[in-house]
């Protein structure tokens, strides 16, 4: 039994060894072959506009093309590994994803950050990073949203994650919840962390409500186990 | 003549952004580096007006820091980051940093030179998405 655990946690390691090396290789690789493509193709077109030759029309196109190219590859390797969390940390990461995401998918995001929490355990941060992921793009696929709000607090000895959008909304909130399966990863990436987790409608959209102790006091938990 | 240097850890865009400045009849490259140590080792043997520096060079920040060692070593150097990120964030720590403007790599080759010349003439540039809230 203990070997088939620990087989098991093998391929699971191997599994995120995996991803962490796709979204490395599309961050660093083939979004910069991309950036130089978007460069290329937009210097083609500048001679071509100065030569006033009709192809010109087409290289602009490619230079577009390869623009949404760019973003998209980047946020792939999101899906994959966010390399932003490791290199830049939890805050700025979280913010370029909501920039990121902005763009994309016109929406506007209105973000507000307690400077005072600090969240340097990289467990922690990837899955609440992922949470928020999750969260807005759900908000954008499933809740038609337009506009969102994302917050992170401290009150008390605990930090407190709202996200809340003017989606269509999320059905009944008093029955059981939707089994899908970002719903059921987004409570389990809670559960990892000690948070809870709460998602209910709002006067207009959907409201996430996350909170999980600082790390001082949930490693003092721990040691009390 | 405006002299330019331009850091990048990846030689495709550095020769990109290279072909894209020399269509400028004023501009000059005058080097062209990969790292900080090859990017400081570089200054002290060309006088240039601006270096373009890649944020993410080695794949981390450290163009922020190769922007804080120019400001300190040479205070009237002008310095432009270029990055493919676009977090508000990044603006605000160029600026910090002593660095003069943030240009975003997929609106190069639409701004970069009015981004140059804007920086050149004594005022900043920054991409509008890297603007903060």
């Amino acid at each position: 039994m203990a070997e088939r655990i620990k087989a098991q946690q093998e391929i699971l390691d191997i599994s995120a060894a995996e991803r962490q090396r796709i979204g490395r290789d599309l961050h660093d690789s083939i979004a910069q072959q991309m950036a130089a493509l978007c460069l290329m193709s937009g210097m083609l077109w500048r001679k071509l506009v100065q030569k006033e030759i009709v192809a010109a029309n087409d290289a602009l196109e490619i230079h577009q093309l390869s623009k949404r190219a760019i973003d998209e590859t980047r946020n792939l390797a999101r899906g994959f590994y966010p390399i932003e969390l490791e290199r830049q940390g939890f805050f700025p990461a979280v913010e370029e994803l909501i920039v990121n995401m902005e763009r994309m998918f016109k929406l506007k995001c209105e973000w507000e950050f307690d400077e005072t929490v600090q969240i340097d355990d990289f467990e922690v941060a990837t899955h609440l990073y992922r949470i928020i992921q999750e969260a807005a793009y759900n908000s954008i696929r499933h809740g038609k949203a337009k506009n969102l709000i994302v917050r992170i607090s401290k009150i008390g000895g605990d930090i407190h994650l709202l996200i809340k959008d003017d989606g269509v909304g999320i059905a009944n909130a008093k029955q059981p919840m939707s089994n899908e399966m970002g719903l059921r990863i987004m409570r389990h990436r809670a559960k990892i962390i000690g948070a809870e987790l709460e998602i209910e409608p709002a006067a207009k959209g959907t409201v996430l409500m996350c909170r999980f102790p600082q790390k001082e006091t949930w490693a003092a938990e721990e040691k009390t186990l | 003549m405006m002299k330019i240097v331009v850091v990048d850890d990846s030689t495709v865009i550095r020769e990109t952004l290279i072909q894209l400045l020399k269509l400028e009849p004023d501009f000059e490259i005058c080097g062209q580096a990969w790292d900080i140590p090859s990017a400081l080792q570089l200054l002290t043997q060309v006088q240039p007006n601006i270096v373009l520096v890649d944020i993410s060079l080695d794949g981390k920040e450290s163009g922020i820091q190769l922007i804080q060692a120019i400001k300190v070593r040479y205070p009237g150097l002008h310095t432009l980051a270029i990055s493919l990120h676009d977090s508000g964030v990044y603006g605000d720590r160029v600026l910090k940093a002593g660095g003069n403007g943030y240009l975003m790599k997929q609106e190069a080759a639409d701004k970069l030179v009015t981004a140059i010349r804007q920086v050149l003439n004594g005022g900043m540039y920054r991409s509008e998405s890297a603007l903060p809230k």
